[in-house]
């Protein structure tokens, strides 16, 4: 099965973020192309989504390889062999700086025609510079998206349409694209890069075996706008959240009853909103926080690229529901499938980003004179020495640069994903009556919700106490303390074929669960 | 419990519960349109429907629209209201917009939407592509599709789709559309419901409830395709057609007038309908709130005017929009369109109504004028005094008494506040009052400018009949006020008649702004000092007034550089009922004097004095000294005041020329009546603007001119004293008095002259004059007065003089019969006249110690180089009362002196030689078997006309009527043995006085005359042979004198009887001879010319007519008379 998705805007790149840690602790697909589409290309968002995909795909080749460190097909972490585009971030309008009127050749067009561009665009629309996004509308948007991802040619979209006559040929073929309902590019792209794929699906006259899923972003946060400088600006005014996403519902509503574009939709959003601190209308400095509600469009993309994820003739809308108090808790996150219990993996997940980062990675980053003092503990003899042993130089090159690539690679992904899950935590509950109690970070981060970047910040090292609060940290009524993990680590299982330190890696993957 | 992971939801939500937190719910496309409605709003929509941008279509403006009416979202349904009402009110927002549309067809452009070339492949599918990829698949009704969509285009600019959807819906954005904001439902940016338009019109409700109920109607008929849409699309349309009708409120149109607006849209179902727009049958009367109402008196000519004032609003606790100005257009239209103002004047211009603003019911300027006496009659009299600062116009809308109650000027500090309450009407009958302010800042108050004496109408008078009027105006423009228009309800009435339509409104407008000639304008002076009259058909109610800002050093100031002060009101005329009373008027028109009289029905004749009807706006004081200066001012009009009969003949010339052909009065020339003789002597000099004397006699055509320039100007003012007698013009007759010294050419132009004055004097092309004109000569009416002014018995001999200026008219009576009747130019200014010029000093010893006298001998002397003028100087004076009565009591005791006994002397031979002629005469009619001599011995001598007063001074004595009667008796032979002498009683009033006299009734005397015969006095030689009468003259032969035997006589006979010595010298006498003869060689000339004319021309000027009642020749004694007391007179001939 061939998957797909696509991440349109900065909220589509943020799904993303969620979807590739998801991935990372098993809850993917075997396989997924992911793209992302911002006319926005610098994009704080985007562009950390960008890192953190080129991160996924780099460490999981350095895992996944079969001469070196191979986690083995039966390791959950990094399951999904994830792949993109040499540039995994499609902009609709490359290049120039183009106005929606030079896109369209406004002054060329016969008269009735411009009469009728009059109506349907405003004179701001029309000349505004869409290098940095739709800004908020995502009428300018569909004409550039429609416009724009007619290019059979471009690598891109090829890739899908290719996909396209795979699926003629028999291979399913699902593709998923997440976008917010508000905004410029992902809201302009939703459908727009939908219809145009189901164009092109009719004009191919593929009628089986190729699914379009989506996940639509309903308000779920909200911001304060800055009062500098943004007279006569387009962009998503958060008072207006709501009365543009009615008229957009509105919209899809009539859209949808009359034409069945996607298989399955899955709607979210949150109440009350989250509330950014920092807003900012778009660039690298919009490098919005990771937020709850987001997890669940990633969820619902693996869920519809999920085997077990059976798809009906009719049009599917999903929405969930979480518990009713203000607290956010392991049980509101929903399971892939039946097989894939999403809390579990992703607890699993930060668990061992804890560990790694605070426990074993410190411990194997280094030369062999530094490291080298850990080669009498257990868990390095059985998992390190024997597997980084050089027995043509009989060395444990552990401390060699091949490895500390990996081992370094793994430290920084892990350090994502605490930032990840801590920003999320904090931010999602900022200045709200809510409580997240996903994990327990305060001991180990640092919190600055004004910060455009480095908004978290943690501890490069944890004293003795503070690795005591491991117990605390995921906050799933689990008890797993690091000395379990130290313990599990010692006994878990290596699988036959894993190599090098795919096996430390999967071993403390493992490790960290009951 | 589980909480739904969606956005705020209302708790009315319809969004399914989930049973498990986790865990995903599958739902239908319903759940969609479910979560949208359930989401929890604000309180109000932040978002307009309006402003939705979150639809991520092309085609979203047209979505967004179709989903606002789905869902009645009252933002959208609002929108497309207002965009329906373009279509629906097109017609009656023409000024505003106009609508056009073009077809988009999606099927075409889908492969091409380019005019000319198509730009470079640059890989993007092009716009026409993606319209119609993703364009909607439904439609409202069967039949329509999307391949074709219209564009709306208002000025030009697209401002609607035209869709199968929604019919119509709104561009984006069409803020930056030429005029868009003028319209009345255009409010923040977005058209509105025109319900919720403050600038609405309930029968803009009505247009547009029937619009839409025949869109209704049209639609109903079809088959929807999208039941939802289509029921939608219906259910708005019946409500918008409801809130019409809500606020149509009564207001209905006969009939309509379907109107296909010529849009070009898709041939589909319901674009049809939708432009088919109608127009109310216009027979409605304009709506308005702030209405002036017209005065009866034009209110056939225009039907009111309207007001249009920000403050009206206001002060009556309204809205601007509340306030209708003029159909669709309220205070609020005109607020938000500042050019609405000039569609909204053109309107009410077509439709007869004048539009007004504060700033064209005041005046620029404020006139604050000089405190004084002379205080306005019909302005406010506490503090100072104002023009009233309002244009004329207004009068259009209350008349002069409503101004003067209703406008109030009062000081501000610095400033003037003008107020003015108005009673503003709707044309529903409804009405209110309202305060309209101005403040008059200082800068704009004028403070030098006074109303000059000389402003004026005349005359003051007003009945059904009379519509002759003058404004007279004498000032200055650096310190007097100016006229600029005149406001009569006649000539403005007059003026509009001939205006047809619109033109009329603007004639009023343009009276606003500039000046307008009403009635007819003389511009007689235009230097710094102006004088002008106007001639108009009712007297003036008011004038509005302006000011010379600049000076123009001593040239005229044209109308268009001077700033508008105000009017100034004038007080009602004296109204008069007319009566169907006849008037009889005689008019005697004299050498020196003239005068007239008139007769009401059969009572007796009575004297015909102009009374001061001049009409002024000001007190014009008591003082004799301030009444003087008000008859000064009106010198060049008519006298302010009583101007008794006689008065003199004199007409002054204007500088001014009249450009018509008509000689009307008033115009080049007027009468001019002498007040003061010193100062009349002093205008003489005044070569420009001369007094023109002698107008009578001088037969040249400009003086015959001059003549009717003086009887149109008598004329009229008789007709005014008749009409303030409330005698009708048609009810006058006119009867005029001639000399038979006149020639037939002169009798001839004389008749017609004054048949000419009359219809001008009357301003009555339609008065009969021909008929209602009638002639006597003065003799016989002279006769008359005597007969029955005077009561002398008719019965025996009666001879009547009447010795005029010019003439000396005679009758002969006997027994209650006319006998004989003639006239010579022998009078008053051969005598008394001549003598004096050539004898200044003897008006210096009549003077005796009187000052006007002794100046007026001053001013004489100044001109005694000019003789001609000397002689009329003098003749001012001797006409003059002051003169008169020195001349009375002070001539015995000069006529001891040289000159004055020769002047005594010289009147006692003039007489006798005037009754040495009526003897001969006398003679003549005896020896005809005429006269008949026996009958009785005496002869009452009745001695009239003005100069019959110098008469009455020499003959008062007996002793010289002894005298007379002597020569007399000798010369006749003893016809004659006594003699009466009868002074008149009224000096110059007898011919007048006689014109009236019924001949054939009272008096009972036969005028049918046995002879008009012209006795020579002196014998002609007409060829061989020797003739004493003038019938007996052969034109075809030479006449001549032999001697002058009969004249010498006479002298020889004054010196034997009256002791009056004259010695001719045969020098003298060849001199006489020699006048004489050549004299009798123009009368044989004018006697040829009068034979040949006597073939063609019949009727009373015929020949022979005229040869009754004027003479081709005087009678030759009478010319060796008048030569004698000429020579006498010039100091020639002494009587030695």
């Amino acid at each position: 099965m061939k998957n797909f998705i696509i991440g349109i805007g900065g909220t589509g790149a943020k799904c993303l973020e969620h979807l590739l840690h998801c991935c990372s602790s098993g809850l993917g697909p075997e396989d997924l192309w992911v793209g992302m589409v911002d006319q926005d290309e610098a994009n704080g968002n985007v562009s950390r989504t960008k890192i953190l995909l080129n991160k996924y795909i780099n460490l999981r080749t350095s895992l996944r390889d079969e001469a070196k460190h191979d986690l083995t097909n039966n390791s959950n972490l990094f399951k999904t062999n994830i792949r993109t585009n040499n540039d995994s971030v499609w902009l609709p309008l490359k290049g120039a700086d183009p106005t929606l009127k030079e896109v369209v050749h406004y002054d060329l067009l016969k008269p009735e025609v411009k009469g009728l561009m009059d109506c349907l665009y405003d004179p701001t629309e029309k000349l505004q510079n869409l290098s940095e996004g739709f800004r908020a509308r995502p009428n300018i948007g569909a004409a550039a998206m429609l416009a724009t991802t007619a290019n059979e040619n471009d690598p891109f979209w090829s890739q899908i349409y290719k996909a396209i006559d795979a699926a003629r040929g028999g291979e399913e073929v699902r593709v998923f694209i997440i976008s917010s309902i508000f905004g410029g590019t992902g809201a302009s792209g939703f459908p727009n890069i939908a219809r145009r794929i189901k164009t092109i699906q009719q004009e191919k006259n593929v009628t089986t075996n190729f699914h379009l899923g989506g996940a639509l972003m309903l308000p779920y946060f909200n911001y304060e706008v800055p009062e500098e400088n943004m007279e006569g600006e387009l962009f998503a005014k958060p008072e207006e959240f709501l009365d543009q996403t009615k008229g957009a519902l509105e919209y899809y509503s009539k859209l949808f009853e009359h034409n069945k574009i996607f298989d399955q939709v899955y709607i979210t959003g949150w109440d009350p909103l989250s509330k950014l601190s920092n807003f900012k209308m778009g660039g690298n400095l919009q490098n919005n926080p990771p937020l709850f509600p987001e997890i669940y469009a990633a969820l619902g993309a693996l869920k519809f690229f999920s085997s077990e994820n059976k798809i009906s003739e009719n049009q599917e809308i999903f929405h969930i529901g979480k518990n009713d108090s203000d607290e956010i808790l392991w049980s509101d996150i929903p399971n892939v499938s039946n097989s894939l219990n999403s809390k579990e993996n992703i607890a699993k997940l930060i668990r061992f980003a804890f560990s790694y980062n605070w426990m074993y990675g410190p411990a194997l980053v280094g030369s062999w004179s530094k490291i080298k003092k850990y080669s009498n503990e257990n868990w390095f003899k059985r998992l390190i020495y024997k597997y980084t042993y050089n027995s043509e130089t009989k060395n444990c090159e552990v401390g060699h640069e091949h490895n500390q690539e990996v081992i370094l690679a793994m430290k920084e992904y892990c350090e994502d994903i605490l930032i990840w899950i801590t920003d999320m935590h904090y931010s999602t509950i900022l200045n709200t009556d809510q409580k997240m109690n996903l994990v327990v970070s305060e001991f180990f981060s640092e919190f600055k919700a004004k910060n455009v970047s480095n908004r978290v910040t943690i501890k490069e090292k944890l004293n003795y106490s503070e690795k005591n609060q491991f117990k605390d940290f995921v906050s799933d009524g689990k008890n797993l303390k690091l000395l379990n993990i130290m313990s599990n680590i010692c006994y878990k299982k290596i699988y036959r074929d894993q190599k090098g330190l795919g096996v430390f890696m999967d071993i403390l993957f493992r490790s960290c669960e009951q | 419990m589980v909480k739904k992971v969606l956005p705020p939801l209302n708790e009315q939500n319809q969004v399914s519960n989930i049973a498990t937190s986790g865990e995903w719910k599958s739902e239908d496309a319903s759940f969609l349109e479910k979560l949208a409605k359930g989401l929890k709003m604000g309180g109000e929509e932040i978002v307009s429907a309006t402003d939705i941008v979150s639809v991520p279509d092309v085609w979203a403006r047209v979505l967004i629209v179709r989903n606002g009416l789905l869902d009645n979202n009252q933002s959208i349904v609002n929108e497309w209201r207002g965009t329906l009402a373009l279509l629906g009110l097109a017609p009656y927002y023409k000024h505003i917009y106009d609508l056009s549309s073009s077809i988009v067809n999606i099927q075409d452009i889908k492969n091409n939407p380019y005019s000319g070339g198509s730009p470079a492949n640059d890989g993007l599918a092009h716009i026409g592509k993606i319209l119609f990829d993703v364009k909607p698949l439904d439609t409202m009704a069967q039949g329509q599709d999307w391949n074709a969509v219209g564009v709306l285009n208002f000025n030009k600019s697209a401002i609607a789709v035209v869709n199968p959807y929604t019919m119509l819906a709104a561009a984006k954005d069409y803020t930056g559309i030429n005029n868009i904001s003028k319209l009345p439902w255009y409010e923040d940016g977005y058209l509105i419901d025109p319900c919720n338009a403050r600038d609405m019109r309930n029968e803009q409700f009505a247009i547009l409830s029937h619009y839409i109920q025949e869109l209704i109607n049209g639609i109903q008929g079809l088959t929807y395709s999208n039941m939802e849409v289509f029921n939608a699309v219906m259910a708005r349309l019946q409500e918008f057609k409801t809130s019409c009708d809500a606020k149509s409120s009564g207001a209905s149109f006969s009939s309509w007038n379907p109107t296909k607006v010529n849009l070009n849209l898709p041939a589909q179902p319901v674009y049809d309908k939708l432009s088919t727009i109608y127009i109310g049958a216009s027979d409605q009367n304009a709506k308005f709130d702030c209405g002036l109402e017209v005065r009866p008196e034009f209110k056939d000519q225009i039907k009111g005017g309207i007001f249009a004032d920000f403050r009206v609003a206001q002060s009556k606790g309204k809205t601007l929009s509340d306030v209708r100005v003029w159909n669709n257009y309220s205070l609020n239209s005109l607020r938000q369109d500042e050019n609405l103002y000039k569609i909204l004047k053109s309107e009410c211009e077509e439709q007869g109504y004048l539009y007004l603003t504060p700033e064209t019911i005041f005046t620029e300027k404020l006139v604050v004028l000089p405190g004084g006496d002379r205080k306005l009659k019909e302005h406010s009299r506490d503090g100072e005094q104002f023009a009233y600062p309002i244009n004329s116009s207004m009068l259009m809308f209350m008349d002069p008494k409503a101004i003067s109650t209703n406008c109030i000027i009062s000081p501000d500090g610095d400033n003037y506040k003008a107020v003015l309450y108005l009673n503003l009407v709707s044309e529903s009958g409804g009405s209110m009052s309202y305060t309209l302010e101005k403040i008059f800042k200082a800068k704009d108050v004028v403070k030098n400018r006074s109303v000059p004496l000389g402003f004026s109408i005349w005359p003051d008078i007003k009945t059904e009949d009379w519509d002759q009027y003058y404004f007279f105006y004498d000032g200055n423009t650096q310190v007097n006020i100016l006229p600029k228009n005149i406001f009569s309800v006649k000539d403005i009435n007059s003026k509009l008649e001939s205006q047809t339509g619109s033109d009329k409104i603007k004639f009023l407008d343009s009276m606003i702004k500039s000046h307008e000639v009403i009635g007819e304008e003389i511009p007689i002076q235009q230097t710094s000092a102006v004088t002008e009259l106007r001639t108009l058909k009712s007297s003036p109610e008011a004038v509005m007034c302006n000011v010379a800002t600049q000076t123009g050093g001593r040239s005229f100031v044209d109308h268009n550089q001077r700033v508008d002060v105000g009017l100034i009101l004038f007080p009602d005329p004296q109204e008069v009922k007319d009566t169907n009373n006849i008037w009889s008027i005689g008019i005697d028109f004299g050498t020196t004097n003239s005068c007239v009289f008139y007769k009401e029905n059969k009572d007796e004749p009575k004297e015909l004095g102009f009374k001061n009807r001049i009409n002024l706006p000001y007190e014009p004081g008591n003082e004799e000294e301030e009444l003087e200066e008000v008859m000064q001012a009106h010198k060049e009009f008519v006298p302010s005041r009583f101007v008794s009969v006689p008065f003199m003949t004199i007409l002054r010339e204007r500088s001014y020329k009249e450009t018509s052909s008509e000689n009307l009065p008033f115009r080049s020339n007027f009468i001019y009546y002498v007040d003061q003789v010193l100062y009349a002597i002093q205008d003489l000099p005044d070569d420009k603007r001369p007094l023109k004397f002698n107008l009578k006699w001088d037969e040249a055509e400009q003086s015959r001119i001059k003549s009717q320039y003086f009887i149109s100007q008598i004329v009229l003012q008789a007709a005014v004293e008749a009409a303030a007698q409330g005698i009708k013009r048609e009810n006058l007759q006119f009867n005029f008095s001639y000399p038979e010294a006149y020639s037939q050419d002169l009798l001839r132009s004389f008749r017609r002259i004054t048949k000419r004055a009359i219809n001008i004097g009357l301003n009555d092309e339609s008065y009969k004059s021909e008929e209602k004109t009638k002639f006597e000569t003065e003799s016989i009416s002279s006769a008359l007065y005597f007969a029955q002014g005077q009561k002398i018995a008719f019965a025996n001999n009666v001879v009547t003089i009447d010795i005029g200026g010019g003439t000396s008219d005679l009758s002969l009576w006997q027994d209650n019969k006319l006998i004989w009747r003639n006239s010579f130019r022998l009078a008053g200014k051969d005598v008394l006249i001549d003598y004096l010029t050539n004898n200044l000093p003897l008006i210096k010893e009549i003077s005796g110690n009187d000052e006007l006298l002794l100046a007026t001998y001053d001013d004489l002397q100044k001109i005694k180089s000019n003789k001609s003028k000397l002689a009329n100087g003098v003749e001012l004076l001797v006409n003059s009362t002051t003169f008169g009565k020195a001349f009375s009591n002070r001539f015995d005791i000069v006529s001891g002196k040289e000159r004055g006994k020769e002047l005594k002397n010289l009147t006692e031979l003039t007489l006798s030689g005037i009754l040495y002629y009526v003897s001969l005469v006398t003679n003549h009619l005896i020896e005809q078997g005429h006269f008949k001599k026996g009958l009785t011995k005496s002869l009452r001598i009745c001695l009239g006309g003005k100069a019959s007063t110098l008469y009455k001074i020499v003959f008062d004595d007996s002793v010289e009527q002894e005298r007379l009667a002597k020569m007399i008796e000798k010369v006749t032979d003893g016809a004659f043995e006594s003699i009466a002498l009868e002074f008149t009683h009224t000096p110059k009033h007898e011919v007048s006085y006689g014109l009236l006299v019924d001949k054939f009734g009272a008096t009972d005397l036969n005028v049918k005359e046995k002879s008009h015969e012209t006795v020579l006095g002196e014998d002609i030689m007409s060829g061989k042979n020797k003739v004493g009468v003038i019938s007996d003259l052969d034109p075809n032969k030479p006449w001549r004198i032999k001697d002058v035997s009969k004249l010498k006589t006479f002298l020889k006979y004054l010196q034997s009887f009256s002791k009056i010595p004259v010695k001719l010298t045969k020098k003298l006498e060849g001199d006489l001879e020699g006048k004489i003869n050549a004299e009798l060689k123009n009368g044989q000339a004018k006697a040829i010319e009068a034979q040949k004319n006597q073939q063609s021309v019949e009727g009373d000027d015929s020949m022979k007519e005229l040869q009754k009642t004027s003479s081709i020749l005087e009678p030759v004694f009478i010319l060796e008379l008048k030569q004698v007391i000429k020579e006498i007179a010039s100091g020639k001939l002494k009587l030695k």
